[in-house]
């Protein structure tokens, strides 16, 4: 009887414990998928303390699978909703009551900075934005100097739905056209804050030539989205966009990385150029200490693939033309970053990460200022490329 | 019955009034023919009783009622004992009590009183109905044996003894209800079944007082140890292969008059999950079909529950483009998706309720018209999402990947109770009713053995048996023996 009856209490406060389990919050807080308006990208535009903002919801009945494949017709697979404000979450705020849906940021994949915030407020708007727990760190971020409105309404070709680029796997995307390399949040805000060093974001673009990529449809010419470059951060600050031949550097100073196309000048009394693709590049950097400051070695080795052989060019001649061109593309890299004090191939961590256990912390500044790059800090950059795949035919 | 417990009287007219007082006037299923005989020169009465129908007349009369003859003519004392010992016929037996021969006359074995001498003689020549021993249908295996029980405990017994034919498989018979007087046969291995475990058993066998024993499905409810439970704590079988395992293993079955269900004690939620035809494939097929069930036992409990809670609360753990496609096939569903699951999930229980009640060759009619008529229906009426609708179908045919029935309902009855829990509180819902339900199962010890046994406690030599299905050859033998015993000792 004593164990019926502790058995029975304890049967009523599992039932009291789940009724009052519904007085939680979360149990009232449900709201069906369709009555909820997701946020997928996010554009930030500033001028003079005003906030112009961009939000690309979600259209469900643009990116279902009946309507990609009944029509191909074009569509925006975003709804594009635009807001200002005085204030970053003014202007988010100014979008809410005009949506009929709640607005959830559990999707939120992709945010797109101007240079205007970058120049500006962009950590304000950072801080703002990952406070809310809704909105995910992963997000792939970018920053842009087209106009925000263009980039969100741009007439993308149907495989060039900014959805299923930056949605599934932009990384992916990179293997084939795209080397710039892309970057989620949380990535770039670790760069960012690292003492040595600079944090890198690709930029966004809008391809002004038309008509040069992709045919027209129905008179109505594709916008094209590029990543064209990268901004560079120094110490949380913008320091600016690099230009196309000091990104080569970027490219070839990576571990990893994708397929990048070489081209070589075609040989003396021949039109036709050497083509080359070198893949899985592999980036080891050897520091050295000369009393107050340090000097690196770069060794970059890796395969290669001949696409096109050109004429009158042997094997080694190709090879040894391809290494020096890398050199030249790296060290120029490296000098550009010097003009600005910007470590743009990021060497400096190397040591930073490396020799931070000999380092007691107060003399830590000074070690900081030790790592700052001066033109000869690069002294050897070793290329080793292997040639691993002619095609069918051997070079003769 | 005070009469029945006495002695037998050496005098028929009173043994015959008696009867006719008793018996024959209330069963007319049993019959009284009186004959005269020669004993020892002098003629005298007799009376033969017997069951129309269960008695085989034709055997008696052709070898009883010969051999009685001369034995008779040549008697000189008058005791049925004398006679039994020199009758070349062993189904006769001699019994002085009332009780023992109404009991037997009943189970349709034939009597024979004689004039003057005390006590009876029982002619156990009895043509049973028994049907013959097809395959079970809810157990059916695609190779090996394809024999099963039949309702007779002492046939059970021979398809068993066919496969083990050895004085270690011990039978003990025990007779259970006292209206319906039947026969239990307790078997097991004597040198590999724990020996705590077999007292148990017979403990609680001899403890039972009823008065009708009928079903296999009522002695398990007899004998289990928890009342207040929806997992079956006995296993349950049809055929005398897997029967024949079992009690190589060491454990322990309880055959049983009018039911073709052996129950076979103890189990572990893992023993259930094992088929027929895990023994008669090739191993590396087996290991991947007994994951495959344990894939489909997760997904008929957590599936609903989990799709509601990822709809309802936590949409960011949803990919984007599957959230894409579920929004387009959730809009214009009046329900909320819980209400929705609630109203898939009961359907489909009454779809199988209806094919279970009808006939069978309606019964996949049912099935048909319940899975694509209804089904396709409910989505373009609008009342159910082509999602819901995939997800109750994926739960409903991994439920019956679960060889047990049993099972299988309680699996139906925790996916309710998971699902209106996911659907007030989301994942956090469904984890707290994961935890109710493992530490429910951890609860259960059914005859000292841990229900969730080579996981809780940790048994790494059954992980081989239980979880995979190591080659024949390798695994080594009576290890579920072992570990239980063990087990037991360890408390």
């Amino acid at each position: 009887m004593n164990f019926l009856s502790h058995r029975m209490s304890a049967v009523w406060k599992l039932a009291a414990c789940a009724i009052l389990s519904l007085l939680l919050t979360g149990c009232w807080d449900s709201a069906d998928l369709d009555n909820i308006a997701y946020v997928h990208s996010l554009g930030v535009d500033y001028d003079h303390g005003h906030y112009k903002i961009w939000l690309g919801l979600i259209d469900p009945t643009k990116s279902g699978i009946e309507e990609s494949k009944s029509t191909g017709e074009t569509s925006r697979a975003l709804w594009v909703v635009y807001g200002t404000g005085r204030s970053f979450l003014e202007a988010v705020n100014a979008i809410y009551p005009s949506s009929p849906k709640r607005v959830s940021w559990s999707h939120f994949s992709l945010l797109i900075l101007h240079e205007n915030v970058l120049r500006g407020p962009y950590k304000e708007v950072i801080e703002a934005l990952t406070r809310y727990r809704e909105v995910r760190y992963t997000s792939w971020v970018y920053g842009t100097k087209d106009t925000m409105g263009n980039l969100f309404t741009a007439n993308l070709p149907v495989e060039n739905n900014p959805l299923y680029y930056y949605v599934a796997n932009p990384k992916r995307v990179q293997q084939f056209g795209y080397v710039v390399p892309s970057v989620r949040l949380n990535e770039w805000q670790r760069a960012l804050h690292e003492p040595v060093g600079s944090a890198i974001l690709p930029q966004m673009a809008l391809n002004h030539q038309r008509d040069v990529h992709w045919p027209k449809s129905k008179d109505k010419p594709y916008d094209e989205l590029l990543l064209p470059t990268v901004g560079v951060f120094r110490h949380e600050r913008f320091m600016g966009w690099l230009s196309h031949r000091d990104m080569l550097g970027v490219f070839w100073a990576r571990t990893g990385g994708t397929r990048v196309p070489l081209f070589l000048p075609p040989a003396p009394g021949s039109t036709e150029q050497v083509i080359l693709y070198i893949h899985h590049l592999h980036v080891e950097i050897h520091p050295m200490q000369r009393r107050h400051h340090w000097t690196y070695d770069l060794k970059i080795s890796g395969p290669v693939d001949l696409a096109q052989e050109g004429q009158g060019r042997a094997e080694k001649e190709i090879i040894t033309l391809a290494e020096r061109v890398i050199e030249r593309d790296v060290r120029r890299t490296f000098r550009t970053g010097v003009m600005h004090h910007a470590d743009i191939l990021n060497i400096t961590p190397k040591v930073y990460r490396g020799a931070l256990m000999l380092w007691p912390p107060n003399t830590r500044q000074k070690l900081l200022n030790n790592l700052e790059l001066r033109a000869d800090s690069l002294r050897n950059v070793n290329i080793h490329l292997t040639l691993v795949h002619t095609g069918m035919r051997t070079v003769d | 019955m005070s009469e029945s417990s006495v002695l037998i009287s050496a005098s028929l007219s009173e043994n015959e009034s008696w009867l006719r007082d008793h018996i024959l006037s209330n069963c007319q299923d049993i019959k009284a023919v009186s004959m005269v005989w020669d004993v020892g020169g002098n003629m005298q009465n007799s009376l033969f009783l017997y069951m129309e129908g269960t008695t085989d007349l034709k055997q008696v009369s052709k070898t009883f009622f010969r051999e009685l003859e001369p034995l008779l003519a040549q008697c000189v004392e008058r005791k049925f004992v004398d006679v039994v010992k020199r009758m070349r016929i062993p189904e006769v037996t001699y019994y002085e009590q009332w009780k023992t021969v109404l009991a037997l006359l009943f189970h349709g074995t034939g009597i024979f009183f004689l004039d003057g001498w005390p006590g009876a003689l029982v002619v156990e020549q009895v043509a049973k109905p028994s049907r013959s021993p097809d395959e079970p249908e809810m157990e059916t295996a695609i190779r090996g044996a394809h024999d099963g029980f039949v309702e007779d405990v002492m046939q059970n017994l021979a398809l068993l003894r066919m496969r083990m034919p050895t004085p270690s498989v011990v039978c003990e018979f025990f007779e259970i209800g006292t209206l319906t007087h039947t026969r239990v046969a307790l078997v097991y291995l004597k040198d590999t079944a724990s020996p705590e475990l077999v007292s148990t058993l017979q403990a609680r066998l001899h403890a039972i007082q009823v008065d009708e024993l009928t079903e296999s499905a009522h002695l398990e409810e007899l004998l289990e140890d928890r009342k207040f439970t929806i997992f079956p704590q006995f296993d349950y079988t049809e055929r005398p292969s897997k029967l024949a395992a079992i009690l190589s293993e060491g454990r322990i079955g309880m055959i049983q008059d009018t039911s073709a269900t052996v129950l076979i004690a103890p189990v572990t939620l893992m023993q259930l999950l094992q088929a027929p035809d895990d023994y008669n494939d090739r191993f590396p097929f087996v290991v991947v079909v007994r994951i495959l069930r344990m894939i489909g036992l997760f997904i008929s409990l957590f599936l609903p529950a989990g799709y509601v809670a990822a709809t309802e609360y936590h949409q960011d753990t949803i990919p984007a483009f599957l959230l894409i496609s579920l929004i387009n096939a959730h809009k214009g569903v009046p329900f909320p998706t819980p209400l929705e699951a609630m109203i898939m999930l009961g359907l489909f229980e009454l779809f199988r309720e209806a094919g279970l009640r009808l006939p069978r060759a309606a019964g996949q009619t049912i099935g048909l018209l319940g899975t694509v008529v209804v089904g396709d229906a409910a989505v373009k009426a609008g009342i159910a999402s082509a999602g819901m609708t995939a997800v109750v179908g994926i739960t409903a045919i991994s439920t019956y990947v679960v060889p047990n029935y049993t099972l299988a309902n309680a699996i139906t009855i925790v996916r309710m109770v998971i699902l209106i829990m996911a659907s007030f509180m989301g994942y956090v819902g469904l984890i707290i009713g994961a935890i109710l339900l493992i530490g429910h199962m951890a609860s259960l010890n059914p005859l000292g053995v841990s229900y969730l046994a080579p996981f809780s406690p940790f048994i790494w030599e059954d992980w081989r048996d239980y979880i995979i299905r190591i080659k024949w050859t390798r695994m080594r033998k009576k290890s579920a023996a072992q570990s239980q015993t063990r087990k037991r000792s360890d408390r």
